[in-house]
């Protein structure tokens, strides 16, 4: 069992903020793919830069865990899920002490 | 029965708790409303070991949100006092949240020809966004954002849409170009194909967006297609391909409508 952590932003890039309905059928399919998921404090803030525009990069942390690299692939789809859910180019993921953008 | 008014106005009632969980929720109530705790100090307690609401099988230190307690209405007060605390630490403006929600829940049902309990149903189960705001003759009611009404998954009139036969489609990343894919269920006979390239089938369908674009620089366009009686294909660059039964419901190219579309469209 190995534990990943996915930073999903707070707020969109026009800056405005996702509210708990907007997370709640990210988390349905966090609970339905992984058995279940828990949110961690998290001091991930940060900004990118994209041409003359920053974005604000205000993060939480969302952990699930895993039962075996076997689930790579379903990491992969919540990930996609999730850049289109919250209209990201790229998320942020922790797993085994190492980060990956996807 | 408890009841708990959320940020968008809405209520839920919730069954009278167990007396450890009244606690418990008491407490997050007071972090919630104590502006010296900070966002980050209320997650460590809400997600932590004393949760009685959470699992605690799934992980060593820490609560889990399982799918039954996400269907349990006490963890909708929670994810809502997390919000409230969010508000309260960014100073968030509501009432521009709240400005967003434009159309009365009648007319709204009036206009995609539904009834009104049909839309109050979605937004009871939350798949449907609705904002709760006193209306002209003083009585509140819900409102809802013009663009979730595009995609919002309820069948007009007596007509039944034809059977939806399987699409092939080859979707994913390359240098350069994309096809992305809302649809409904998994992938049958999925490989991956190329570096972020797959391909697979739909089996059952009846509305399925897709998004494609050139990258970074170019604006992303969208489409929504509906079951037809004729072969159809769908190509986007060397790479990428939809095939089968289908036609185009709907397509944008404006970068805003596309974004809200993409968002709010349900696959079914």
């Amino acid at each position: 069992m190995f534990e990943v952590t996915i930073l999903i932003p707070v707020y969109d890039n026009e800056g405005t903020f996702f509210s708990a309905d907007d997370h709640h059928e990210f988390e349905t399919r966090l609970a339905e793919r992984f058995g279940g998921f828990s949110l961690v404090p998290t001091s991930v803030i940060g900004a990118w830069v994209d041409g003359p525009k920053t974005y604000r990069d205000d993060l939480r942390a969302y952990v699930i865990a895993l039962r075996s690299i076997g689930q790579g692939g379903a990491v992969t789809d919540i990930v996609q899920f999730a850049k289109s859910h919250y209209r990201q180019e790229a998320i942020y993921l922790r797993y085994l002490g190492v980060s990956e953008i996807i | 029965m408890p009841t708990h008014l959320t940020l968008s106005g809405q209520e839920i009632e919730y069954p009278t708790p167990s007396p450890p969980l009244a606690k418990f929720l008491k407490r997050l109530e007071a972090m919630a409303e104590d502006s010296s705790v900070t966002e980050n100090e209320l997650i460590g307690v809400a997600y932590g070991s004393e949760n009685p609401l959470l699992d605690h099988s799934l992980f060593p230190e820490r609560g889990a949100v399982t799918k039954e307690v996400l269907a349990h209405p006490a963890y909708q007060v929670m994810t809502d006092l997390l919000a409230r605390k969010r508000v309260q630490q960014d100073k968030v403006d509501i009432t521009k949240l709240a400005a967003e929600f434009t159309i009365p829940l009648p007319q709204a049902a009036k206009e995609i020809g539904v009834t009104p309990s049909a839309l109050q149903q979605a937004i009871w189960t939350r798949r449907l966004r609705a904002w709760v705001k006193t209306g002209p003759k003083g009585k509140p009611d819900y409102y809802l954002k013009p663009e979730s009404l595009h995609t919002f998954g309820v069948t007009r009139g007596p007509r039944k849409p034809p059977a939806a036969e399987p699409l092939e489609v080859r979707i994913g990343h390359s240098p350069g170009n994309m096809l992305e894919i809302k649809h409904p269920g998994d992938l049958d006979d999925r490989k991956k194909v190329g570096h972020a390239i797959i391909e697979g089938r739909i089996p059952r369908w009846q509305r399925v967006a897709f998004r494609y674009g050139g990258g970074k620089n170019q604006k992303p366009r969208l489409a929504i297609i509906g079951p037809a009686a004729e072969d159809n294909e769908f190509t986007w660059g060397d790479e990428f391909w939809i095939r089968g039964k289908f036609e185009f419901v709907k397509r944008a190219n404006n970068l805003k409508e596309v974004a809200d579309l993409w968002e709010e469209f349900r696959p079914s």
